[in-house]
């Protein structure tokens, strides 16, 4: 396509920019277009009518709203799919493209769903794909590509969207006169404004209304009104706006998350004021979804802000005033007005009826839209009497030709935000719409989302709005809903409120997202389905891309007439956030995925790329292999950072008090300079950490726990010691402290090289600890054997790391010292069956029944987790956790199913090649009465049985004299 | 270099964009990144990021800790800071964070990190409860600054900071973890101090300079820090 269409005259109060053109691509061929016209609107200028296919019957649809609120013209856009072309601007070389059609949206094959229509009634997939059960398997991905929303790309965009946050003290969603003067008049008070609009500009639908306002004294058209506020809005102080921006949802502590392009913001407000407007639907006429028919304000954008005439001989559907203005609108830009048909049964008395009539409008008062004609596109409508709500009833049956219906009959507030926000709305019949009758603390509301439709009560509810969070913030009483009620009641008498009939028929489509018909509603109902909840899940309605702003209304009036029952009595359907759709890309945010290195991290990676995630940490887990590295621990010496151990430091007079409380052992017993290996456990007995406790000082403890978990030991430690007037206080001090274990048989001559602590077994015994100098490092040393070996773990401070892990590995190599990884830690401490927390335990395991009994201290007089202790000690559980060797070659696995006499008796928690051995060893849990050495179990794994034999002692050095 | 020295987490991440290194009190720290004109650019223009974790920071805290502050320097209420002058100790300067009632963290310069610990170890010994940790490892400290270094911030976290004026703080997550954010300008630049674990310091470095991309974010190094006086103003050499 060529030139830039066929476009109206330049006028002030458009927003295209007609001096200059650029060039896009629908369907791959280029379109010109104007800057500051939408997808949509540069369409039709050049012509389009057809811009999607419809859900299921693949009906030819064209422009209805031009304001994102129906799914008439969902595209693929730069390859995402279901975008709102009416709501994306033209950009150089930007690729639109239709979707749900083959081979053009033009010409769609599917078309010829609809002629099997009688086949496809509403729910049909529920009523007859369900047996053979391989049907549904079949049907499925026809349906499926059949009945489509589009493609997702499978290429994953790294971090396209991005998180922002803001914390104001009043927020205005919608940027009409009533949140223009709502933000104005918060700024004023000092208080921080947030104003948000989806339209690229301020003024709501005043800007694209040429009709006068009188507006502070003087008659000004609509525009000129939005753009004299918007521009004094700019110059308040204390207002942030954002445009193209939309509020999709309303949650605990005034959490208001919006869409901008490609952030989400997260808004914390104190006050949320809803200007968000309202909206025209269509009513339920016969082809009402044919490209052509078209709602009234559309077409005022269109031909306002976007220089395009949307048809070129139009009948007026309306039932307000507001019909009339839009067909004077028609007129002044050349478009034949061929009829204005009002529903109301007297045509109105007002200036504009008259202007009409003096043009030579026909003005067809009582009648209304039967039909409308046409295969592709609208060529003529049929009127009937609006008196009548009989489909059969033809009495006053006429035909006008014409290309365009325009659409003026009802409007629907934008109140889901309300709705969200914890209000109560219920539909005021004289008004025409859902109002609030009880509004949350904090929550206030103004314009046209109230009823309001003169322009000195929209602007005054925003004032009295913005005065009522004004008041709130500052706690006080206030009286501004009291003016608002009188506003109201204004509204009521000045209604234009008049309802169409639903007239009953099979292509009088309801929800045009799903391709629901009034017939199919009526089936459902007539099916059981005839509460409106339930209606709205057996027939999809208003669950699709609108979420409703098409189709709620009509629902439930058709609900209301089958069912013999009052509006009211329907009720309405939940509004739940998200308001409009919203990518997941958009909620997930940027990849954040927080990573903890240690201080020795590049070291690792240095020597090995096998690093795996424990949890948020990146560990070693093999250096070279296995057998290497469990040779150089057990014959010579091995080094391992367990920097990742969680380390707090627990200091205070009272400090023994609340580690004999946490813990189940004595520690206020423990002397100055040794450490003792400690269980924390509930109150009901079980375990939840296990670690190391050293004694620094009287006041002074060092507790070191399994790797997960030191966030909730500190936590743990902190809970009990809250409100005991305790001087004792927790440190976390994972982060600044980074550790080795050194061990093997040569750890005391490698160590020895660097340090000038006496390390005998005399001077430095098993489970002590002492401070000293390290490679000149200032450290603290515990003797102690998770792997079975002489060792030492060295605890020093982080930014030495590197150096530290360098000097050791030094001093060590003409000992053979080589590092080794998690993999092979685990191999080392299951043969001296030493447990992990986490991994053989689980949140009902027990210090008995894991063979840790000699840890509870029962003589003390409280700890947590003493009286189920008491009660275990007495009773023993029904399982145990128990050491094993495999009796087969086969490798039990971690998890395998414990099998005794076919059946399933427990589980195996951890399992390794044992080289000491020559065979695998492991934990596993086993009925109590098998928990003795040399007691036969099974485990099954690859779906065979296989024996292994219970062992009550360490498979390595079981009396511990490597230790020493 | 002497041997041994203190690596910040963020050391490799230097090396590997060509930092000039130099050792400052016993830490490997950054001169410049090949260009420090740019980086004094970014900071006056729009954003910079600079390594801070070599400042020395002391953990007190316990029912008495305000006491005993206040008889060193004069203590700033809960969520405030401030730099303060001892008349006790020889007109010593230390920078306050009162985090909570009984909590504090005290910033001093690398130079004075064992002076400044041993001198508050000594006014806690007693019977008090008030107890003095150096918590130098466990933080790395990012400094912030220039003039959208607020909008950044906005992006990657929740806390409210747009109320958080100089010399006062909060705690809160930025990019997923949590982080202590302390505003210090200096001059008329606008600075942030965000204290994080540690071993979450590379991460969160890398998160800032992501978030930063649209703002033109530049990591800064010494030769910029003192071009904005950020040591002479604090009087504390943060940085």
């Amino acid at each position: 396509m060529t030139g830039n269409g066929d476009r109206l005259p330049v006028h002030s109060s458009q927003q295209v920019n007609q001096e200059t053109s650029l060039t896009f691509y629908f369907e791959g061929r280029p379109v010109s277009a104007l800057p500051g016209d939408t997808v949509a609107s540069a369409l039709l200028a050049q012509g389009r009518t057809i811009f999607s296919r419809s859900f299921k019957y693949h009906r030819p649809r064209g422009l209805l709203c031009c304001s994102g609120d129906c799914p008439n013209c969902l595209m693929e856009i730069d390859g995402k799919p279901n975008q709102r072309a009416c709501r994306v601007a033209v950009d150089e070389g930007l690729q639109a493209r239709s979707q749900h059609a083959w081979p053009s949206v033009d010409h769609d094959v599917f078309r010829i769903i609809e002629r099997f229509e009688r086949l496809l009634p509403i729910g049909f997939y529920y009523k007859t794909l369900y047996k053979p059960r391989l049907l549904w398997r079949i049907a499925e991905p026809v349906i499926r590509r059949l009945a489509g929303l589009g493609r997702v790309s499978n290429e994953a965009s790294e971090g396209e969207y991005e998180h922002r946050y803001e914390h104001v003290d009043v927020m205005v969603v919608g940027g009409g006169p009533a949140g223009i003067e709502a933000a104005r008049h918060a700024s004023t008070t000092g208080a921080t404004v947030l104003l948000i609009d989806n339209e690229p500009r301020l003024g709501g639908h005043l800007r694209y209304e040429t009709k006068p306002y009188v507006y502070q004294g003087s008659v000004r058209t609509g525009y000129e009104v939005a753009r004299s506020m918007a521009s004094a809005l700019l110059e308040s102080p204390n207002v942030s706006i954002l445009t193209d921006a939309t509020a999709f949802g309303s949650y605990e502590g005034g959490l208001v998350p919006i869409l901008q392009n490609h952030t989400l913001i997260h808004v914390r407000t104190k006050a949320l004021i809803v200007a968000s407007g309202c909206h025209q639907y269509l009513p339920v006429f016969r082809n009402n979804d044919l490209p052509g028919v078209m709602l009234s304000r559309s077409a005022l954008r269109l031909m306002n802000l976007f220089a395009v005439r949307p048809g070129k001989r139009a009948v007026i559907v309306t039932a307000n005033d507001e019909g009339y203005d839009s067909a004077l609108e028609c007129l002044r830009h050349d478009i034949d007005v061929a009829a204005v048909v009002d529903a109301r049964r007297y045509s109105s008395a007002s200036s504009q009826a008259a202007e009409l009539r003096d043009a030579g409008v026909t003005i067809q008062p009582g009648m209304t839209v039967l039909e409308a004609l046409g295969s592709r596109a609208v060529s003529a409508v049929r009127l009937r009497s609006a008196e009548s709500s009989k489909q059969s009833d033809f009495s006053g049956l006429q035909s006008v030709p014409c290309d365009l219906v325009l659409i003026s009959t009802a409007w629907q507030s934008n109140a889901a935000l309300l709705f969200q926000s914890g209000c109560q709305l219920t539909l005021d019949k004289e008004i025409g719409q859902p109002v609030p009758i009880r509004l949350t603390p904090g929550v206030f509301a103004a314009g046209e989302v109230l009823g309001l439709r003169s322009l000195s009560e929209i602007i005054r509810s925003g004032h009295l709005a913005a005065q009522g969070a004004v008041q709130y913030l500052a706690f006080e009483t206030s009286s501004w809903h009291e003016e608002l009620n009188g506003l109201l009641s204004q509204a009521r008498q000045q209604s234009m409120a008049c309802s169409l009939p639903v007239t009953g028929g099979e292509k009088n489509f309801v929800c045009l997202c799903e391709d629901v018909t009034e017939k199919d509603l009526q089936q459902g109902i007539q099916e059981g389905f005839d509460e409106i909840e339930t209606l709205k899940r057996y027939s999809t309605v208003s669950m699709g891309p609108c979420q409703g702003r098409m189709c709620s209304r009509n629902s439930i009036a058709i609900c209301g007439r089958v069912t013999n029952r009052d509006l009211g009595a329907v009720g309405t359907t939940t509004a739940r956030p998200p308001v409009c759709a919203v990518p997941l890309g958009a909620l997930a945010g940027p990849e954040f995925y927080p990573v903890k290195r240690t201080s020795m991290h590049y070291k690792h990676l240095a020597l090995t790329d096998n690093i795996m995630n424990m949890g948020v940490w990146k560990r070693p887990l093999i250096y070279t292999s296995v057998p290497e590295e469990y040779d150089a621990v057990r014959h010579h010496a091995g080094l391992i950072d367990v920097s990742t151990l969680g380390k707090l430091v627990v200091r205070g007079k009272d400090a023994p008090a609340l580690l004999d409380k946490i813990y189940t052992h004595w520690l206020s017993k423990l002397e100055v300079g040794r450490a003792r290996y400690g269980v924390i456990c509930d109150d009901g007995g079980m375990i939840l950490d296990d670690g190391t406790v050293a004694r620094l000082a009287d006041d002074y403890y060092y507790v070191t726990t399994s790797t997960g978990n030191v966030e909730f030991v500190e936590q743990w430690m902190k809970w009990w010691a809250a409100g005991t007037g305790w001087c004792v206080h927790i440190l976390n001090m994972t982060a600044g402290i980074a550790a080795v274990n050194l061990a093997g048989p040569k750890a005391r001559d490698i160590l020895a090289k660097v340090t000038s602590l006496d390390l005998s077994a005399a001077s430095f015994p098993y489970m002590a600890c002492r401070e000293g100098k390290v490679a000149e490092v200032s450290a603290m040393l515990l003797r102690v054997g998770f792997v079975g070996e002489t060792g030492w773990e060295i605890h020093f401070p982080a930014e030495y790391g590197e150096y530290l892990w360098d000097a050791l590995l030094r001093a060590g190599k003409e000992f053979n010292l080589k590092p080794f990884g998690v993999e092979t830690q685990r191999v080392l401490r299951l043969e001296k069956k030493h447990i992990i927390v986490g991994q053989d335990t689980d949140a009902l395991s027990n210090p008995y029944d894991c063979g840790l009994k000699w840890v509870v201290k029962l003589d003390k007089p409280d700890f947590i987790g003493c009286h189920a202790h008491r009660r275990m000690q007495a009773q023993p559980g029904e399982s145990r956790l128990v050491g094993f060797q495999g009796l087969s070659g086969v490798q039990p696995e971690d998890g395998s199913a414990v099998v005794i006499n076919g059946k399933l008796a427990g589980r195996i928690t951890s399992a390794r090649f044992s080289p000491h051995l020559k065979r695998y060893v492991g934990f596993a849990w086993v009925p109590s009465e098998l928990a003795r050495a040399g007691c036969h179990f099974g485990f099954y794994v690859a779906g065979a049985v296989h024996s292994a034999a219970v062992v009550d002692k360490p498979f390595y050095d079981p009396e511990g004299l490597r230790l020493k | 270099m002497n041997y041994p020295y203190r690596l910040t987490p963020m050391d490799k991440w230097h090396q590997q964009r060509g930092a000039r290194m130099v050792e400052v009190s016993g830490w490997r720290r950054v001169v410049d990144y090949g260009d420090p004109d740019a980086e004094i650019a970014a900071v006056r223009s729009s954003v910079g990021l600079g390594d801070a974790t070599p400042l020395t920071k002391i953990d007190a805290r316990g029912r008495h800790s305000a006491r005993i502050l206040g008889g060193l320097w004069k203590v700033p209420e809960v969520g405030e800071c401030g730099l303060a002058v001892s008349a006790q100790a020889s007109g010593s300067l230390a920078y306050i964070v009162r985090l909570t009632a009984e909590r504090f963290i005290i910033l001093g310069s690398p130079e004075e990190g064992q002076q400044l610990y041993t001198r508050l170890t000594d006014v806690a010994a007693g019977d008090t409860c008030a107890h003095v940790t150096d918590v130098t490892s466990a933080y790395a400290v990012l400094q912030l600054a220039g003039p959208l270094s607020t909008k950044l911030l906005k992006k990657l976290g929740s806390s409210r900071i747009d109320s958080v004026t100089t010399d006062r703080c909060l705690q809160g997550p930025l990019a997923r973890v949590h982080v202590l954010l302390v505003r210090r300008d200096v001059g008329n630049v606008r600075s942030w101090l965000l204290f994080v674990s540690r071993d979450f310091g590379e991460y969160l470095w890398e998160c800032v300079l992501w978030g930063g991309r649209e703002f033109g974010i530049r990591p800064f190094g010494t030769a910029a820090e003192r071009a904005f006086g950020f040591v002479e103003a604090a009087d504390v050499p943060v940085v």
